[in-house]
């Protein structure tokens, strides 16, 4: 099994399934945010980690204020410095985790986990996907082929997006056969 | 020149100021306790909802995490107070 840190595009995935999956369901594709969306924390999680031996050295060099504080204290500070920048790390991380958008050959999901105490979920029939359009923005979108992706459902139900997810076009197309194979041009379930 | 000169009224001895950063560690060390439980409640939430087989290490870092947060609260209470 390869390890990738940031997996965001799943294309008929063999070991994921939801917890709510009906009996002939399967997904046809898991996505994620593409990993660039994450690059913005990763810097500052980095800079994070390296700022107690900035500070220390700043300190030593123009204030001297750290020999007047009593030691056990400046190494608890550290100590919880680094379980802050832990509890940063984790949380984002979790977040770009658990916010997965997911196709399958009944249903499309959206599933946000808003912060480490609220998890929303947004759901659509393939049926009710009235059209597919993607969105490729700025110079990061186009370079590493990522944009978002919107599915306007019937009139009464909630659109749904994919945000920054990679792969826009394929995942658009890949919808609208779904789509086609769900209900065939003409407007009827096929028998 | 002694910090104490400098910042803070005489009348409240640096001991006792030292005593109450101790105080704020330990109670901080405490909310980081109560986050590791938070993460270990969301992570069984979101692996209910989404079956991977990563789910089971997941689950396993989230506790060994929250451990950790224990352990550095007992830390805190043994080096600073001990």
């Amino acid at each position: 099994m390869s390890f990738k840190l940031f997996p965001a595009l799943f294309d008929n995935p063999e070991n994921i399934k939801l917890g709510q999956q009906e009996v002939d369901e399967h997904i046809e594709l898991l996505l994620r945010q593409h990993w660039f969306t994450n690059l913005s924390w990763v810097v500052i999680a980095f800079l994070g980690l390296l700022f107690p031996f900035i500070f220390s050295s700043i300190d030593s060099i123009f204030v001297g204020l750290l020999p007047q504080i009593p030691g056990d204290i400046v190494m608890a500070v550290v100590i919880l410095w680094y379980m802050l920048m832990m509890a940063y790390i984790l949380e984002r991380y979790l977040y770009w985790y658990f916010n997965i958008y997911i196709v399958t050959n009944i249903h499309l999901t959206d599933v946000t986990m808003s912060s480490l105490l609220s998890k929303t979920s947004t759901e659509a029939m393939l049926e009710d996907v009235q059209s597919v359009k993607t969105k490729v923005a700025g110079i990061f979108g186009s370079l590493f082929n990522f944009g978002d992706v919107v599915i306007e459902t019937a009139a009464d139900k909630q659109d749904i997006s994919f945000i920054s997810v990679p792969g826009p076009d394929f995942v658009a197309e890949r919808i609208q056969d779904l789509r086609e194979l769900v209900e065939p041009i003409g407007g009827h379930n096929a028998p | 020149m002694p910090l104490e000169s400098n910042f803070f009224n005489p009348a409240v001895s640096m001991e006792t100021i030292w005593f109450i950063v101790r105080g704020a560690l330990v109670i901080l060390s405490l909310l980081y306790f109560v986050f590791s439980l938070i993460v270990i409640r969301q992570v069984n939430l979101m692996t209910d909802t989404l079956i991977t087989e990563v789910a089971p290490y997941l689950r396993a870092f989230a506790i060994i995490h929250a451990g950790v947060a224990l352990g550095i609260i007992i830390l805190f209470i043994g080096f600073l107070f001990g």
